[in-house]
């Protein structure tokens, strides 16, 4: 627990008077961002202490200031969204040969015949770039000009909980940051009254997976950069509220009483997850104002609710994603919404009719809002799920479904320096592998952390004696062909 | 001596001086407070189900209901070491 260099260095900073920010330092910090972060323990009264962010300057000018992640979670079909089969239609019913499939990783159809299954909806050419979009994504595809659409992602887990892990931590192993948590990390929040990195969850369909709190997990970051779930039915947030009798002024003496005692361990423990603490009390006391005003939907307009088909206090989609605008509106760095179910082994044609409309709105809304509102530029929007959905049918007891998928799928960007009106890559004519272009999860990563003015390989954080990234060591770059 | 209790039974061991003055200036204004306005005092003891001792002072039992929210919420109540 107790490390003497942690002492020596926040001694020498103390003593020293230098700010954290300090140019001076900055050599030294840069190094150690880390140190940075859990050096800057709010003091009693809550004077505004804003965390720059651990990469200090920016390694190059950014494009996005926030991202909106809409995780379309348990795998949607690329097949009848984004990505065009005409060749797999003409294959429906056929044997899938074997020269595509021999050796490679297959989730429930392992040991079964695999037949085609062509696209279970029509596609027609939108915007005046003639992207075709799957007719289950009207709305999403009138602004396919706005789109950068990825046909060629590929990612390296074939079951839900790992594969989540891998899309949002660069690695199937659990318990390392989340990319919401290393992106707040990196660049600090620009809200002072709300958390930096923000998730919430919608459901609908069939029996959806639940979603681990750990895929929105700090790591080995401190924990004031984990995720921190908002509910939208109810109270965002439970117990936000003071107990009867307890006044603010009382609330914020007992908060700074806290606050000093927690201080006087801190003096003798030195464990930064003390001075996490003592923040996260600090932010939930002036969230206590700020989230009943986040969760009034009422200035908003009848159109704007009618747009994203939200229902205020409903944990839908529609709610969710203006709930998405509203948090960036205030600052809040990385918002991952998830939405569930997209798992569809069996009945694709049902669970799409019921889930795509609403998903395609919200989605659409989320995209057609921000532009409005001049903040499309600043922010990247991305919508995708954590794989996609094999070629080859499944069939079993009920209707026809689509297995896990993750040699070849599908994402869109949109917004924060993304070039609108692209398709980048493509898979074969099965829609089975990613052949050109390939875009990895790590590259995705990549692209994100570039448009937000980090170099994915300089952004490391010393862990178990390694220089650790959100990238991984295996090769990673960013996707510079997407790039408006 | 409530103080010291207070400490051992959340943290097993004693409050250290410091510790020991920030509780009790806290404690000092609550009562102040309460003793005020003893109907804040009442609606915050109304919370919870545990049946309260009638036989205690309601100002001085809200009071500490004060102390024991902070020394409950310090990392070291919270956090297994």
């Amino acid at each position: 627990m107790h490390d003497p260099l942690t002492i020596h260095r926040r001694t020498f900073l103390g003593r020293s008077g230098l700010s954290l920010g300090g140019a001076a330092l900055s050599g030294l910090l840069a190094r150690d961002g880390l140190s940075a972060a859990i050096s800057q323990v709010p003091r009693a009264g809550g004077a505004s202490d804003r965390y720059p962010g651990a990469v200090y300057p920016l390694h190059h000018p950014p494009k996005a200031k926030s991202v909106i992640f809409l995780c379309l979670a348990g795998g949607p079909s690329h097949l009848e969204t984004f990505d065009f089969k005409p060749q797999l239609a003409k294959l429906d019913g056929r044997e899938m040969p074997e020269s595509v499939t021999a050796g490679q990783p297959i989730a429930q159809l392992q040991g079964q015949k695999l037949i085609c299954l062509g696209p279970r909806t029509s596609f027609s050419p939108r915007g005046a770039s003639g992207t075709p979009v799957s007719d289950f994504f009207p709305a999403l595809g009138g602004l396919v000009d706005n789109l950068a659409i990825v046909r060629s992602m590929v990612t390296e887990q074939i079951n839900h909980d790992p594969a989540h892990t891998f899309m949002n931590c660069g690695t199937a192993l659990s318990g390392r940051p989340s990319m919401g948590a290393w992106v707040t990390y990196g660049l600090g929040s620009e809200a002072d009254d709300l958390p930096g990195f923000v998730v919430m969850t919608s459901k609908m369909g069939r029996n959806p997976q639940p979603i681990a709190a750990r895929q929105w997990h700090s790591g080995f970051l401190p924990g004031q950069f984990q995720g921190v779930e908002f509910a939208t039915s109810g109270a965002p947030v439970h117990y936000v509220r003071n107990p009867p009798g307890v006044s603010t002024a009382h609330q914020r003496d007992l908060i700074d009483t806290v606050a000093a005692l927690e201080h006087h361990r801190l003096a003798t423990l030195a464990d930064p997850e003390i001075a996490t603490r003592v923040k996260q009390y600090e932010l939930a006391f002036r969230m206590q104002a700020s989230v009943p005003q986040l969760a009034d939907l009422s200035g908003e307009t009848a159109e704007t609710l009618a747009l994203y088909g939200a229902e205020p206090g409903k944990a839908t989609v529609g709610t969710n994603c203006l709930m998405a605008r509203r948090l960036v509106e205030r600052g809040v760095r990385f918002v991952h919404l998830y939405h569930s179910d997209w798992d569809h082994h069996g009945d694709i044609d049902k669970y799409m009719k019921e889930i795509c409309p609403p998903t395609d709105r919200a989605a659409a809304a989320l995209i057609t809002d921000l532009e409005r509102r001049g903040l499309l530029d600043e922010t990247l929007v991305v919508i995708g799920g954590e794989f996609g959905r094999t070629p080859m049918g499944q069939g079993g007891k009920g209707a026809i479904g689509r297995d896990h998928h993750i040699k070849g799928f599908s994402m869109a960007l949109a917004g924060g320096g993304i070039k609108g009106g692209i398709v980048h890559g493509a898979t074969d004519d099965f829609g089975y592998n990613a052949i050109s272009d390939v875009v990895h999860v790590r590259d995705l990563h990549a692209t994100m952390l570039h448009l937000l003015g980090i170099d994915h390989a300089k952004f490391t954080v010393e862990y178990q004696g390694l220089d650790s990234k959100l990238t991984g060591v295996e090769p990673a770059k960013p996707v510079k062909a997407l790039f408006a | 001596m409530l103080i010291t209790f207070l400490w051992k039974r959340v943290l097993s061991r004693p409050p250290a001086a410091e510790e020991r003055t920030l509780v009790k200036g806290l404690l000092d204004r609550r009562r102040t407070e309460f003793k005020a306005d003893p109907k804040a005092a009442g609606e915050l003891l109304a919370v919870g189900i545990a049946p309260r001792d009638k036989t205690l002072d309601p100002i001085e039992l809200a009071a500490w209901t004060t102390a024991a929210r902070a020394v409950l919420n310090l990392h070291e109540s919270i956090a297994r070491y």
